[in-house]
């Protein structure tokens, strides 16, 4: 066979597949709006309550998704907060200081890490919560914190790759340049490296934010519950959206009631799109920032 | 050393790892000159070149033994000295690399990039600077009213003189200068090699090419370098 027509063929079968990617993602969200949409509703969110009143937390709300979606934005938001600041760290240790036997264990034990399954993850969290609950009795247990903390172990790995390989395959000569114009390691790594793989960097955090978004494992075992209201506190139990769609979906009782859980999918996939353009801003607003900032002479 | 060179280069040998790279380079370059280093890929060209400003120390699996001295100020500095300020140092002999390498900053932040690491903020001065700078490199005119704009949107030949320019802002002693042309068009190279001249009062060069004719035109003084072995040849 001739290498032009290898070249042909193989460059179809790459578009074959991107095709198919999209026709799936395509097919998914269209079945998750056809099955889901008659029911996106002021009832699917507040239930009976006053959406005004359950707005401004003056009456809970126990039959609507409206804690669940508090409690997710919660739950993500405080776990990123907590691996985010790690996980660069970590990462840029890995990719920058770190040498030799030191680089090869931590490399290791990091590989090891993002290979746990979450149901372990959420195991570790729910002995750590037994073990706090006997020392503090009735102060701490299962709660969002525990949640987040267990999540944020669970996103390490992606956020600490992430990093390493953004800033490990930064082109020599820029990483040379601010070294010969005199810049010390770390003016160098805030100046040019970390700006110049923001969107590598960012990339991570959505990875990590989706993740977040969608586990059920970890969360069901260190203090998700049905049916919490808005937590007032992050040492309180919480509802979260993939918990409500995972219940909905292993106890339905009539078809309106599975709907309600293709509707939930949605809302979830619309939150972590805004957590993702969330990131793109920031990511946007940093760079300009840092990068491009018009300095007044 | 003599109060007329400006780097001597005594019994030098560069090692990466246990591979010799560099053997028994003895050099000598003297101030207001360009002294050109020629020879084939993979020679140690771009090696000797990290000796003069010290960034071969980034390098983990670097070593460096023998003698090499840079005249600043009428003091003798040890460029192998294992205390020696690299910041400073850098700052005092600039480099122009391969590639034009401008960072991902506005026009004026990467000509002003040298300043603010050495603790300036912008000011009517550090703005004046730049545009001294700029007008040095012949640039000032292609890009005075798009300052701000994204660098890396300039042409490959305006951004190498970007680079010098970002090189020059420090006013530096010594300029190295890697192969600063070899991925530029005739014109763009034929401003570079001008440049180069008229930068002789300023400042001594030290100026690796691959192009013979090149080096015939503008260096005053030229070596070979053939596996890691220096040859001098008379101009």
């Amino acid at each position: 066979m001739k290498p032009r027509r290898i070249d042909h063929l193989v460059a179809l079968f790459s578009h074959l597949c991107a095709l198919t990617l999209l026709l799936l993602m395509v097919t998914l969200v269209g079945y998750l709006l056809y099955r889901g949409h008659h029911t996106i509703d002021r009832e699917l969110f507040f239930g009976w309550a006053d959406p005004w009143q359950a707005l401004t937390f003056q009456r809970q709300v126990f039959d609507g998704l409206f804690p669940a979606l508090i409690g997710t934005t919660l739950l993500v938001g405080l776990a990123i907060l907590i691996a985010a600041p790690i996980g660069l760290a970590a990462g840029i240790y890995l990719a920058e200081y770190a040498r030799g036997t030191t680089r090869t264990v931590l490399n290791l034990l990091f590989d090891l890490l993002s290979a746990i399954p979450s149901i372990v993850i959420g195991l570790f969290g729910l002995a750590v919560a037994i073990v706090l609950h006997r020392w503090f009795p009735g102060r701490f247990g299962p709660c969002l914190l525990l949640s987040a903390l267990c999540l944020a172990l669970l996103v390490l790995p992606y956020l600490i790759r992430a990093t390493q390989n953004a800033l490990e395959s930064i082109d020599p000569q820029i990483r040379q340049s601010g070294r010969s114009m005199g810049a010390s390691k770390l003016q160098n790594l805030f100046y040019i490296l970390l700006p110049h793989r923001l969107p590598e960097l960012t990339s991570g955090l959505i990875l990590a934010i989706g993740r977040c978004a969608e586990d059920t494992a970890v969360i069901m075992l260190t203090g998700v519950v049905a049916t919490a209201g808005v937590p007032h506190s992050i040492l309180q139990n919480y509802e979260a959206i993939p918990f409500y769609i995972y219940t909905v979906a292993s106890q339905y009782t009539d078809a309106t009631e599975l709907n309600r859980g293709f509707s939930a999918a949605l809302i979830l996939i619309t939150l972590c799109c805004g957590l993702f353009l969330l990131a793109f801003f920031i990511q946007h607003h940093l760079q300009r920032r840092l990068l491009f900032r018009q300095e007044k002479p | 050393m003599n109060p007329r060179e400006k780097i001597r280069l005594s019994n030098l040998n560069f090692f990466y790892g246990k591979k010799p790279i560099l053997r028994d380079i003895c050099l000598t370059v003297y101030p207001g000159e360009i002294t050109a280093i020629c020879g084939p890929s993979g020679s140690g060209k771009s090696t000797l070149l990290t000796v003069f400003n010290a960034l071969w120390k980034d390098d983990e699996h670097a070593r460096v033994h023998g003698t090499a001295c840079l005249s600043l100020d009428g003091q003798h500095c040890n460029l192998l000295h294992p205390e020696i300020t690299l910041e400073t140092l850098r700052r005092r002999v600039g480099m122009v690399f391969q590639t034009p390498n401008p960072l991902p900053m506005s026009i004026q932040a990467n000509v002003a990039f040298p300043l603010k690491l050495a603790g300036e903020k912008m000011s009517p001065q550090v703005a004046g600077q730049v545009e001294n700078v700029l007008r040095r490199v012949h640039l000032w005119e292609e890009v005075k009213d798009r300052l701000h704009h994204d660098a890396r949107q300039l042409s490959g030949g305006q951004q190498q003189r970007l680079c010098m320019a970002r090189s020059l802002i420090l006013e530096p002693d010594v300029l190295l200068l890697d192969e600063p042309t070899s991925s530029l068009d005739p014109e763009a190279s034929q401003h570079i090699e001008a440049l180069m001249v008229e930068l002789k009062p300023l400042c001594t060069q030290i100026l690796i090419s691959h192009d013979p004719l090149q080096v015939q035109r503008i260096a005053d003084r030229h070596h070979f370098l053939h596996q890691g072995r220096l040859v001098t040849q008379p101009h």
